[in-house]
């Protein structure tokens, strides 16, 4: 991983087409502005393990006994 | 074409009926290759089996079918990538969890995994709604929906209007359907 030192104001660029800039400075926290091409999805990477472990839970709890029991529960509601 | 399946054992399948998901599952990215079992008729569950890990099998719902209202902002890259040319080619399914407790069953609307149907390509996208959780309860999302129609229906007959006229359709339930399999796309 590549660390860099920057100031407030200051910015890197990633590619010729990125481009990030520490906005703000406060006590613990980064304001971050980013420049990017529309056609690049920026999101926080906490979303993306989020979306990882539901994955993981889904595949490990999926089960063909417990639909059973949620089909149940369902139908008579649609039938109504 | 044969594969081993996690609940149904041996299966044969229909070759051209894989779906190849462009970067896997988040978690999952070297698994690509994807084939849809339905559970049983009528059923609005189905199962996502990884055709190269026996093992890996998501239960999966298409969100229209629990949430009316629902609608997917897909972003450029994702249409590039799967090559989507029209809205109407696009599927849209939410993995689901069941819990212990089944009546907790929930559906990922953050996470949602868009198939093209014309080519079978697809991908697991990042829904850009912020209403779009990781958990969204399905029996409970049910029921506001049908509270909703109930009451939409209700307010329909008292204003005097027919129900054709207003939706341009057979009635409310259909209407909001139709209007929740739009997907947008952004330009």
């Amino acid at each position: 991983m590549l660390v860099l030192t920057r100031k407030h104001n200051q910015s890197i660029m990633i590619g010729s087409n990125i481009e990030i800039m520490i906005v703000e400075i406060r006590g613990d926290q980064v304001k971050i502005g980013i420049k990017a091409p529309k056609n690049v999805s920026i999101y926080r990477s906490e979303i993306y393990e989020e979306i990882m472990n539901e994955n993981k839970l889904a595949t490990e709890q999926a089960g063909m006994d417990k639909l059973g029991a949620i089909t149940k529960l369902i139908t008579p509601d649609e039938k109504k | 074409m044969k594969i081993q399946s996690k609940f149904f054992g041996e299966i044969d399948i229909d070759e051209n009926k894989i779906i190849t998901l462009v970067d896997g599952m988040l978690g999952f990215e070297k698994l690509k290759k994807y084939i849809l079992i339905p559970h049983g008729q009528d059923n609005m569950f189905k199962w996502l089996q990884s055709t190269e890990d026996p093992a890996v099998c998501f239960l999966v719902v298409e969100p229209v079918s629990f949430m009316f209202d629902y609608s997917l902002e897909i972003s450029d890259d994702v249409v590039d990538r799967i090559k989507v040319r029209t809205p109407e080619d696009v599927i849209i399914y939410s993995i689901v969890v069941i819990p212990d407790d089944p009546a907790k069953i929930s559906a990922n609307l953050c996470g949602p995994i868009v198939i093209n149907a014309m080519n079978r390509m697809g991908a697991q996208v990042i829904s850009s709604n912020p209403e779009h959780q990781v958990k969204h309860y399905i029996i409970e999302e049910l029921k506001k929906n049908t509270a909703r129609l109930v009451t939409n229906f209700a307010s329909m007959v008292n204003s005097g209007k027919s129900i054709a006229e207003k939706t341009g359709n057979s009635g409310p339930e259909s209407a909001a359907v139709s209007s929740a399999a739009t997907v947008a796309e952004k330009k």
